[in-house]
Parts: structure tokens; sequence; C-alpha cells
């Protein structure tokens, strides 16, 4: 190699290396939350365990599943009616990229209403993954399904949940739909005061 | 003209032995002392770093590692975020600085051991920032970069061990992304010629082992059907018979090439049980997608291209074999020729049946013009595979079943007794 033969040096640029891909990380996921909007959304959650990252609620919204409006599907608590801005569910396929419309209900939780291929203009639009199309049904990843937390505070949230408490996820949305969980709130109160 | 050749390394434990055997020749006027001397300065211990205390060091290193792990794991609440990841990249910074330190210092074991540590902590602070951001995500991503990021320093510290760890991980990574659903994993195509080259770089035949063993994974997750959920089996064979076929592209006696004989022939071992059990045609997808085909069809080029190679042992001509047997298969099946139902079970059955005995017997006998020990034991076991599937399907019949019971035992006795007769024949021809 020309570059260097000093052991010494390459252990530098190894560890170097090993930064650049953690900072890489750092700054690809935290942008959003550097830069997004702050919305609130309702999610029903429950409780598993991850091995690498301990414990943490696993969480689906209104945007987990999307139905085309209009479709005669029976629909679950928690999925929703979006009305298709372009060819969104015909043209879905597993891992397509597509963007939901999000709009303020009555409550002031955000729900979806629309979804396209393309971000739509001056919607906040939620970036996300098709899971695997299915017609006019169509499960959406958009990085928002877990929240981690100390060990032992998950059964406390479990609880939470079974009392039929009002429990919200706090997100931030960049403009380019990237979006990431700010934290979890339970009757308004930050998880990590809860 | 005498030239100074550089010192072969042995171990500590066999370095002591030709010492004390040596001064017994002396003794015994079989050597003269300044040929002993001669014979000693031809091994090297002092460079080789204390294989015990390696191993216990890296355990150790290991322990630690995943201690740190879990208590990340259990979030403490107190410590903000921002401190956390400060925490897990100072430690990797820490980690990687004092590697350079103790290099710089020559004192290359406990270099090596905290790059070791190094890449841990970079596969913990994965995790971690993982969990600060909460993002579940799409996990397999995380043991590629912790894949990428070991290899590179396993290539710049020049660390068989951190090599070794970059080579399980790409086999983690393969099987995590296969546990979502069977595609074709694209960045592999590049993470895995890097770990190839840095494998040869470090001589590293456990690395191309590996390497070959994940590769073939590979090609089964690449080319298994998304609605039946199983592996295109031919193409499974391929990799076996390509592997191999890369290892005889090698010197005859080189590590490398008994690294890429092994991984080919333990994949073929693998694969082939399955294949020899009518009710898996069943469920084979006829309508390939491209992907499939084209992946099957670069692999036979690759298994078939040994035949450039003029066969030196048996068990070569059985692996080509295997390889146009699979091959076959294959484009009967595309063509429409082969469609599910009794003939396609049983001729397919009967044909992965035939590649098994024949494997196995040739490299039995292989073993016998070899001299490799490895050659025996996957002749053997091919052998095994073969008849173990057999009499599974005769097992109802304890008469067919006891005879095969017989005649295998036999089988192996005769074998057992032949390699025995063989030693000890090479044994005397050495003495004379």
């Amino acid at each position: 190699m020309t570059f260097t033969n000093s052991i010494p040096k390459r252990a530098v640029l190894a560890g170097a290396t090993c930064l650049l891909i953690l900072s890489g990380m750092i700054v690809g996921h935290a942008w959003p939350l550097w830069t997004g909007r702050v919305i609130t959304m309702k999610v029903v959650p429950v409780d598993p365990r991850d091995l690498f990252r301990g414990e943490y609620v696993r969480l689906d919204t209104a945007a987990s599943q999307l139905y085309r409006e209009g479709s005669k599907m029976p629909q679950p608590s928690t999925g929703s009616l979006v009305r298709p801005l372009d060819r969104v569910f015909e043209e879905a396929r597993r891992g397509t990229v597509v963007y939901v419309q999000l709009a303020q209900s009555g409550g002031g939780d955000y729900m979806p209403v629309s979804a396209s291929l393309e971000p739509a203009e001056g919607a906040i639009n939620l970036r996300g993954r098709v899971r695997y199309p299915g017609g006019s049904f169509m499960p959406v990843d958009y990085g928002l399904d877990a929240f981690y937390m100390q060990e032992g505070k998950g059964r406390r949230v479990e609880e939470a949940i079974r009392q039929r408490r009002n429990v919200q996820m706090q997100i931030a949305v960049a403009s380019s739909g990237q979006s990431r969980i700010k934290t979890l709130l339970i009757d308004g109160v930050p998880v990590d005061r809860f | 003209m005498s030239e100074q050749l550089p010192s072969r390394k042995v171990s500590r434990h066999t370095f002591d032995w030709l010492e004390v055997e040596s001064r017994c020749w002396v003794e015994r006027g079989v050597l003269d002392e300044s040929a002993r001397t001669r014979i000693l300065s031809e091994y090297d211990t002092e460079s080789l770093p204390h294989r015990g205390t390696m191993a216990l060091t890296l355990i150790a290193v290991l322990m630690c590692a995943i201690g740190i792990l879990l208590v990340i794991g259990y979030n403490w609440e107190r410590i903000p975020p921002a401190v956390k990841v400060a925490m897990i990249l100072t430690s990797v910074a820490a980690a990687f600085g004092g590697a350079a330190a103790a290099y710089a210092r020559k004192r290359h074991t406990l270099g090596e051991v905290l790059a070791f540590a190094g890449t841990l902590l970079f596969g913990n602070g994965i995790w971690l920032v993982a969990q600060v951001l909460h993002i579940q995500g799409h996990f397999p991503d995380a043991f590629l970069w912790f894949a990428v990021g070991s290899l590179v320093a396993a290539f710049l510290v020049e660390s068989v061990a951190i090599g070794v760890g970059a080579a399980i991980l790409a086999g983690v990574w393969i099987i995590s992304e296969a546990s979502f659903y069977p595609h074709v994993i694209y960045p592999f195509l590049v993470l895995w010629p890097c770990a190839v080259w840095v494998a040869y770089r470090l001589r590293s035949v456990l690395m191309i082992r590996l390497l070959g063993l994940t590769a073939s994974l590979w090609i089964g997750i690449a080319t298994a059907n998304e609605a039946h959920m199983d592996a295109w089996p031919a193409a499974v064979v391929l990799a076996g018979c390509a592997l191999y076929a890369i290892g005889r592209w090698h010197e005859d006696d080189s590590d490398m090439a008994d690294g890429w004989r092994v991984s080919g022939l333990g994949t073929l071992l693998l694969i082939i049980m399955p294949l020899m059990v009518s009710g898996l045609y069943d469920d084979i997808a006829q309508d390939s997608p491209i992907s499939t085909i084209v992946i099957t069809s670069m692999t036979a080029l690759v298994a078939i291209s040994a035949i450039a190679r003029s066969a030196r042992i048996p068990g070569d001509w059985a692996m080509l074999g295997a390889a146009f047997v699979a091959a076959s298969w294959s484009a009967l099946v595309w063509m429409g020729l082969f469609k599910p139902g009794w003939w396609f079970g049983t001729a397919s059955t009967v044909a992965f049946s035939g590649v098994s005995l024949m494997v196995g017997v040739a490299f039995i006998r292989s073993a016998f013009r070899s001299n490799r020990t490895s050659d025996l034991v996957f002749g053997v076991l091919f052998g095994l595979a073969f008849l173990v599937v057999r009499w599974t399907s005769v097992i109802e019949n304890l008469l067919w079943s006891g005879l095969l019971l017989l005649v295998t035992g036999g089988g192996l006795l005769f074998v057992a007794r032949q390699w025995l007769r063989r030693d000890r024949s090479v044994l005397v021809g050495r003495a004379s």
C-alpha cells in the first residue's frame, strides 16, 4: 500500500473509519429531529424487548396501514382510509417509497388523508416504504415503530395502555418527509417524566 | 550457494518438543550438535503471540464489550442521549488510539486486542445510536455497517481475528436479510470481493472458508422463490462446485486452495441431503425470475471453469460431474421439460442421490492419492449422507434397514483398514 505502511497510523485510520460510519448514522438519522416540524400522532403500542437495544414499545399509528378511499376492505383500528393522489396503490411494490399527507384532526392529532408516489406541495408529507402491496391495502414502514426506554418502564407504559389512557407520539417531520420520534406522551406527559 | 531461508513459525509446544527430541538424537549419535543448532535456528517461536493468553484476552475483551452493550441496553434515562453518544464515540476513539500507541511501542498483541475491542465498541455504537434515536428500521443494515467497519479495520491493522469477525458478521447480515424475505442482496456484490481481497492479504484460510459459505448462503437467498420460500437447489449445488473450482485455480498444496475446497464441499454436503428427498420437488417453482437464471448461470460457468485445469484426483471429476448434473437439471426445468409430478420428483431424487454417492466414493479414493485427511472426511460424510437418507426411505422394513446398516458399517471398516495400511506404508517409506 502506498498511503502508509505505519501500523500505528493505520490503527488511527481504522478508528477514524468506524467513527465516520457512526457519525454518518447519527447525522443521517437525527437530521429530522434538528430541522423537522413537530407534530403528534395517536399510537397503539405493544411492548416487546430487543436483544441488542433493551426494552422498547412497538408502536402502530393510523398511518401504519393505508386503505384506498372507497375500498370495501374491513378497516382495522390502526389503519386509515386515504385518497390516492396518483397511481400509488397500483404502482407500489415492496420497498417502494411513498408519501402520506397528514392533516390535523379535531383532537389536535395528525391523521393521514392522502397518499402519493411524490411529495405533495404545501402539505406535511410523511415518507415511508411499502412493506408489501395488497391492491387497495398497503402497510407502510416509516421507521417510527419503536420507542426505546429504560428497563422496567415498559411495564408501566403497558399498564397505562391497558387503562386506556391517551398515548401519543411526538414526531419531527423534515421537509424531505423523513421523520423521527421525539418522545412518547401519556396523557400529554412525556414518558421520561412519567 | 547457501541462501538464508526465512525462519518458519511453529507453536511453542512443537518447538519445545523439537528441542527435547533433537537433544536425544545428538546423544544417540543420529545428529551432531552443529546440525541440531542449524535445525533449531530454522524455526521461530519468539514472534508468535502466546496463543492461550491471546485467546483469554480476546474472550475478556468480548465479555467486556457485551457487558457495555447490556449496560447501554438498560438505557439509563438519567444519561442524556448526547452524553450516551459521546460516551460510545469516545470509547471507540480511545480503543483505536490505544491500539495505535501499542503498535507504536511494538506491542503488536496488545495493539491487536485493543483494535479488536475498538471494532466491538463500534458495533455497540451502531445499536446505541439506533436506541438513542428510536430507530427500529431495517435492522440487518446494522450488521452490514458493522461488517464494513470491521473489514476496514482488519485490513488496516492486518488482524486476522478482526477479519474473521468481519466474515462472520457478513454471514449474520445475509441471514438477517433473509429473515425479511428472499431477494437479491446487491451490496453483497461489493462487500464480498473486498472481504476476499482482505482475506488474501491476511492469508486467512478461516476467512476464506467463512466467506465461501456466506457466498453460498447469498446465492441460496438470491435465487429463492418468495412464494415458495425455498432456495433454488441447483444454484446452491453449483455454488458448492464453483467454490471448489476456485480452489482448483490455486496451487494444489496452498492453504487458500484448501479454504475454497472445504467451503465448496461443505456447501454441497449441506444442500445434498434435502435434495435426495423427493418431497422437496413438489414445491419447486417452474417460473424462475431472470435474476435466478442469471445468478445460476454465472455460478455454473465458474463451477465448470475447472474443466480447464487437468483433474488430479477423482474428486475433481466428481465435482465437475455434480456441476453438470445441477446445470442440466436447471436447464431442463427452465425449458419446461421437467414438470412437477412423480417423474420429476423421482428423476431428481435419483440424480442428486447419484451425485452424493459419486462424490463420496470419489473423495474416499482421492484421499488415498492426495493424502489429505479432509478428502477422506468429506468422502465418508457424503457416503453417510447418501446412506442415511436412503435408509430413512426403507426404515419401516427391518430386513432392508438391517442389511443397509450392515453394508454401511462394513464399508466404513474397510475404508478405515485401508487408511491405516496406507498410513503404515507411508511411515515405512519415510523411514527407509
